[in-house]
Formats: C-alpha cells, structure tokens, sequence
C-alpha cells in the first residue's frame, strides 16, 4: 500500500540512469544535487535538456519559457505539486519562470500521453515537484551572486519528526538583461523574482495523514529595453524602419523605448491539501485539492495592453483497494474546473475586439489496476471518463461552447528480462480542450483573435524502454511516437489571427540514448542524445524552432572535499525554414512611392552545430559550510553574436518587429559563486 | 470578412466633377476604386504646380477574417515633384496616398493607379490598386 503514496524522500537509491526503479511507468527522478549544480532556480532551468525535455524561449522579449517533452508543445505538459495539477495552460505560460527551487526535493518526470492518473491533458508528459520532507529538522541558507547582476537567495527550514512536520521555504532571484549584439534591443528579458511556500504534514496514529500547502509567488519579467526604463502604457505605433539606422535590426535601435518594451508582471497565490486514510489493511481513501490564482499584468511592445485573472481548482477523491495479492485497484472521480478573466484597454475597450476569457471545467472519472503478474512482469491498466466543457464568454466568437466526452485506455506493462535488464512499454491517449490563443501566444494579438475550435486536441503515445542497471554503468534506450490530432495553433496567415484545430494527423517521434558510467567510485560521467522526429507540418505550426538533434556529457568528480561537475551540451544543425523562418527579414525599407514593405536580407534558414560549457565548484569549508563556485556558458556562445533574434517578421500584407528569430542561447557568459549554510 | 477603407479627399474650391475608376488590388486582385470628387487650383492660378483634388479610395481587405469598422479619412492632394504623382496626408498625419496618372497629363482625367497607406489600430497597412478604368463621368 505504500507504493500509493507521493514520496517526497530525496534521497532514495536511484540507480546511475536515474530511472524509478519500482514504477511501471517510467519515471525520470532529478535530485536537489542535479539541480543545483545547474544553477537552476525555476523549474524551466531546471529541467532544461534532461533527457526528452527542452525549455524553450518563445519570445525574446517577453521571456517565455515553455516546457517541452518529447517535443510536444509547453501547453502540452502538465505540472504537479506533490502529485496533485496545480497549473494551468494559462497560468503555466509565464509561471514556469515563476516557480522557484528552494523546497522543492525532486522533480519527477514521465513522458508521453496519459503518464499521470489525474492529468489526461499531459500529452506531452507530466512534470511532477516533490516537496522536501517535512520529519526531521533542518535549516540552509544559499546565497549566489554573479555576473550580470545575478542574485539568488534560498531559504529552507523544516521541524518535524515521524509524526509531521513543518517546513517554510523561500526564494529571491534576480538576472539582468543581455543585449549580447549591443544594437539597444536585450535578447533576454530582465527578471526579478521571489517566493514563499509553506508545508505542513501529520501523521494522526496509523490510519491517517494530511498534508497541507500554501505558496505565494511574484515575478516581473522586463523584455526588449536595455536600461530600466518600465513602459506605463502600451506605445501608439509600432517600431518601424525609421527606428533602426538603416532600417536594419541588427544596427542600433534609436526609437521610442516603449516600441520594444514588454513587461509582465505575475502574482500567484497557491494552495493544496491532501490526505490519505487508512480504511484497513487492505484498502485506504485518498482525497486532495489544489488551488491557485494567477494575475497577469502585461503590457507589450506590439502596441497592447493585456490582464488576466486565472482561477485554477482541482479536486480528486479515490479509494485504492488491494485484491488478492496480486492486484491493487483504484478508482475515483476528480474534476478540474479554471475560470479565466482577461481585460485590456487597447484590445477591449477601444478596438472592442473578442474577448478571449473562458471557463473550463471537466469532470472525470477513472479506474487503474496495477497487476503484478509475476516477480517479472508488473501490467498498469487504466480505463478513464472525461467530460469536457467550455465556455468562452464573448459570443461573438465563431465558436463559443465546447462539450466533449471521451473514453480513454492507458497500458504500462514493466518486464524484468534479468536482474540488469528490462523493459517498459507503454501505450497511452492523452486528451486537451485547447482554451485560448494564449497557449502559444502571449495574450491575444495586436489584431485581436478568432476562435474557430471544434473539437478536443487527442493524442496517442506508444513508447518503449529498454533499462541496463549495473553497479558501475547504465544504460536506457527509449523511442515514443505521438499521434497529434485536431492540433490547436494561431493561424498567422489571417488577421486577426485564428485559434483553430489543424485536420492533420501529426506523428512526433523521439528517440532517447542514456549511458551512465561510474569511471571510479568518485567519478561518474553521463552520456546522452536525443533526436526529435517532428513533420514539416508540425513544424510550421510551432511558434519557435525546436532543437531536433542533441547531445550531453556530464563529469561528476568528488577529490577530497571538493566536487566538480561539467556539462557539455551540443546541439545539431537544422533547417529553420520548416519553422516559417523565411518571413524573417535583417532591413526593411519602404517604397515611397507604393507604400509597399520591402523587406531585405532574409535572416539564415539554417542554424549550425554549437555547444556550451556549463561548471560547478563546490568545496565544503566544514560540516555547515559549503562554498560554490560556478559559470554558465563557459565560452559565451549566443546566437546574438552570430545573428539577433530581432527581425522584420512578414504578416499578411504588412511587416512587423518580432523578435522571435529564435535558434540559440541568448543568455552569455555568467560567472557566479555563493555560499550555503547547512544545519 | 471584408473591411471597407474609404479614404475621402476634402474639397475647398471649385468644384469641377464625379469621376469614378475601378482596378483590382495587387496581390488578391480583389476589387477596388476611386472617386474623385472636385478638382481645383489653389489661388485659383492654374499653374499645373497648383492642381489640387478630392478623392475617395474604396479597397476590399483581403486578410480580415473579422468584420472591422470601416475608416474614413480626409487628405489634401497635390503634384509631387514627378509630377505624374498626386501626393496627400490625411488629417491625422498618419495615412497617406499616391495617386498615379497618366503622363503627360495635368488633371486626374485619366488614372493609372494608386497606392495607399493607413494605420490600422497600431500598425500600417498598405494597398496598391492597379489598372484603373474609368467607369463613371
């Protein structure tokens, strides 16, 4: 019965690949020391380029980090708290920057569709935070500094013993601009972050626990300026080609600040509870709850203003029942409901465009019997009920109701070959109402937007393991192939743009290699590639480039006190036109005489091969103290130096400023270093 | 969905006639058309130099998926320095027009074509409309 509940323990013997040995679904674990030497403070860096998974930037201006898994889209992946939904597709646009590291033990991470009981959304996978244990008593304090004005601070306490605990953390973070091709115009927004959350469990005798959850967050991203101007309304116009010398983006821009300013300002308050409850031996009932509200204060640089209030509830209650043996059943309703308010001056009030608020809610209903067939041979079945509605407030809209029921399988089936070998196999359907244009987009548009959704987004996943687990190496071998269908994606052909469902099948294929070595008893080296198979058709749907070709090589060396780990990462050259690159342009100049946009210099339609060094220092100075020393990107390498991700983007029948020509870093050289008190 | 943009010259003197051309829009060859409404001399001299008009430009949009709110404006026409170019800005300094005619000829009996800029909300578009016929005296 254990096995049913989250554990939020960082420190269980993972094998090398850190694959979940006991789940029959595959389960990637990265731990607290993963994350640190990365240098991660929000989720989106922290799991950037583990195995399948990609943060990608998708606007230089606005700061966007999605979170992409097996090369589905960042409205693909669902987020966790401790096993419970606790983002939305609106809410997760942003919020990935927003969610700090500071409490969080171990991020879980399980590809492909229907990956997670509760969230049949998470076509792409499922990003599980386990928060750390709340038994024992523990204080620490990391403070980092750097260049660029690098600032970050986490705070940890916990007091607690096997009955419960408590545990408090917090966060501050804080990282300038980078304007690495020094044209006035930054390719990496601005942020300042900061958090609280609280946790707090208990054991009442054998037959019950509760646990509870409470976080406040705020993040300010500031986009596009290079100095500390703050717009405090959207601009009149747009930069134009006056606004560059030449009329070329890659010269120095020498317009009105507020033309490629975009601030967004996030609060987020957030909630979860839980219990569970022992109702004999061989059956327990489990409930939980998530709460969250997310406001989002933006104004951008396209010319608009755009607030959003998101309401995100959730609720599960299942009853999991051991029979016989062999079988251990659950079943149970849940229901997710998320209300989203937006309001803008420009796109509302004055132009009276659609609007783009909506309610969500979908109520389901499941079944799961995980069946250990043999000491060899472990079978997850999972039947699920979802009834989707939603209703976009502004009638006006082409479309404004949505009410689907779907029946959906899930199949996990683990074979142990030998007691090095095994394999998993997985066969799941994942199943999303797409809500709004602001999944892929940042907001509505300039234009405003039509809504043109009929149906739900559905998607099947086959996926295969093979694991090697030796006491000095490690191997896993993983290939997936999603079915996409109904594809919800912002047509940039028609004005104002149009959310609507693509009638193409899209097959997304991903292959994964994983080899981990203990060279020595302190030295462990790790390598890893993946290619992602993503269609032509897939491909120009996709706001940015994806990377399709990558590779990694990880050193962990402990001497003495001291560790010192590396990362190379490598990624492939790649064909940028399949992503629409083409309508990117270097100068722009207009014919006096026609009006007509004559957009010159089309920016490069093939990305090469490059690489980045990643390093991190730790010495511990005595058994509180421990000293950090670290740099990211090693050898500055950016995209910026080479080409900026500002373009003239054609539009229709009119060119704009994007900034969106997106195929490298855009963060350079940080050299950091800090100190950490444990106790 | 169509946005109708009429772009309406304002005339202050010495009416003279209604002249109407059709011609398509380059690229979509959608329909369009322009109305000139009264001609004139500034300072009533009919040096060429002072040839002034009033037109309306009626284009059909070709991307709008939407129906937007139609938009008129108001420009004062006069010889560019080609002079088989009439050039104008509306009042609101933004959106202007270039009105081609025939070579060689002073007034705006016989246009070739026009182009037209205007801002939409933010942002510019533009339009050409080609092969200009006159359909109406």
């Amino acid at each position: 019965m254990e096995a049913i509940e989250v554990s939020s323990d960082q420190n269980f013997d993972l094998p090398l690949s850190r694959i979940s040995r006991d789940s029959v679904v595959k389960k990637e674990v990265m731990v607290q020391e993963r994350i640190k030497h990365k240098n991660a403070v929000s989720l989106a860096r922290a799991v950037d380029l583990e195995p399948g998974v990609q943060t990608t930037l998708t606007c230089a201006n606005c700061g966007s980090q999605r979170i992409t898994l097996n090369g589905l889209r960042g409205e693909n992946t669902v987020v966790l708290i401790d096993g419970v939904p606790a983002f939305s597709s609106v809410s997760s646009f942003y919020g990935m920057e927003a969610i700090p590291m500071a409490g969080i033990g171990t991020i879980e991470i399980m590809r492909g569709a229907g990956s997670a009981l509760t969230a049949p959304e998470a076509i792409g996978g499922v990003v599980n935070l386990v928060t750390a244990r709340t038994d024992k008593n523990s204080f620490s304090y990391l403070v980092r500094g750097g260049e660029n004005q690098l600032f970050n601070q986490q705070l940890l306490g916990t007091y607690g013993d096997a009955k419960g605990g408590i545990l408090i953390a917090a966060q501050t973070n804080q990282m300038n601009y980078f304007d690495e091709d020094g044209n006035n115009v930054a390719e990496s927004s601005k942020q300042f972050q900061k958090s609280l959350f609280l946790k707090k469990d208990n054991r009442f005798g054998d037959k019950l626990k509760v646990s509870a959850r409470a976080g406040h967050h705020e993040l300010e991203l500031l986009g596009g300026v290079t100095h500390s101007y703050r717009p405090k309304t959207y601009p009149g116009d747009l930069a134009n080609e006056n606004d560059f010398q030449g009329g070329d983006v890659r010269n120095k821009y020498m317009g009105d600040p507020s033309k490629i300013a975009d601030i967004i300002r996030l609060k987020r308050t957030d909630g979860s509870g839980s219990f569970i409850y022992h109702l004999n031996s061989e059956m327990n009932l489990k409930g939980s709850f998530s709460l969250a509200k997310q406001n989002q204060d933006a104004i951008y640089s396209h010319g608009y203003d755009y607030d959003n209030e998101d309401m995100f509830r959730f609720l599960d209650v299942r009853v999991n029942k051991l029979i016989g043996v062999d079988h251990l059943v659950t079943f149970g309703v849940d229901n997710r409901n998320e209300e989203m308010n937006s309001s803008s001056d420009f796109l509302f009030r004055m132009n009276d465009f659609y609007r783009d608020s909506f309610e969500f809610d979908t109520l389901g209903l499941y079944l799961q019997d995980e069946w250990f067939i043999s000491q060899k041979d472990e079978l997850n079945l999972v039947l699920r009920f979802d009834r989707m509605k939603v209703d976009w407030q502004d009638k006006r809209l082409r479309t404004s109701k949505l009410d689907e029921s779907i029946v959906a399988p899930r199949i996990h089936y683990k074979r142990i070959h030998s007691d090095e070998l095994s394999s998993r196999f997985s066969f799941g359907v994942g199943y999303r109402a797409p809500l709004t244009l602001f999944e892929s987009q940042h907001g509505t548009n300039e234009e405003g937007f039509e809504l043109n959704i009929k149906k739900i987004e559905t998607a099947e996943t086959f996926t295969y393991t093979l694991n090697y687990e030796a006491q000095q190496r490690s191997s896993a071998f993983s290939g997936s192939l999603t079915r996409l269908k109904n594809m919800a994606y912002g047509d940039e052909e028609t004005i104002p743009m149009e959310f609507k469902n693509s009638s193409e099948v899209m097959n997304i294929g991903t292959i994964n290699f994983l080899q981990v070595e203990k060279v020595t008893p302190n030295w462990t080296i790790e390598a890893s590639f993946d290619w992602f198979i993503l269609p032509d058709s897939y491909k120009d749907k996709l706001p940015i480039a994806a990377q399709e070709t990558r590779a990694r090589l990880v050193s962990d060396y402990h001497f003495g006190k001291n560790e010192l780990v590396g990362f190379l990462n490598l990624t492939g050259p790649q064909n940028l036109r399949k992503y629409n690159y083409h309508k990117n342009y270097n100068v722009l100049r207009e014919d006096p005489l026609t009006f007509e946009d004559l957009p010159s210099s089309r920016k490069s339609q093939n990305s090469p091969f490059y690489y980045t060094i990643d390093l991190f220092f730790n010495r511990e100075l005595s058994k509180n103290f421990n000293w950090i020393l670290g740099v990211t990107n090693l050898f500055d390498y950016t995209q910026s130096k080479k080409e900026s991700p500002l373009s003239w983007r054609m539009h229709g029948d009119h060119v704009h400023l994007d900034n969106r020509h997106i195929w490298g870093p855009n963060q350079g050289r940080v050299i950091y270093s800090g100190i950490k008190a444990e106790i | 969905m169509k946005l109708i943009a009429a772009f309406t010259v304002f005339i202050s003197l010495n009416s003279l006639a209604h002249i109407e051309f059709s011609g398509k829009i380059k690229g979509s060859n959608k329909p369009c058309s322009l109305h000139i409404q009264q001609t004139y001399y500034a300072g009533n001299d009919s040096n060429p130099r002072n040839f002034r008009a009033d037109v309306v430009a009626i284009l059909e949009d070709d991307h709008h998926i939407a129906v937007s709110h139609a938009e008129e404006l108001f420009f004062t026409v006069s010889p560019a320095a080609n002079m088989n170019v009439l050039s104008g800005m509306a009042q609101n300094k933004k959106d202007q027009i270039n009105v081609m005619r025939k070579a060689g000829t002073t007034d705006l009996s016989n246009v070739e074509a026009y182009a037209v800029k205007w801002l939409h909300h933010n942002h510019f578009h533009s339009a050409q409309c080609l092969n200009l016929k006159r359909v109406k005296n």
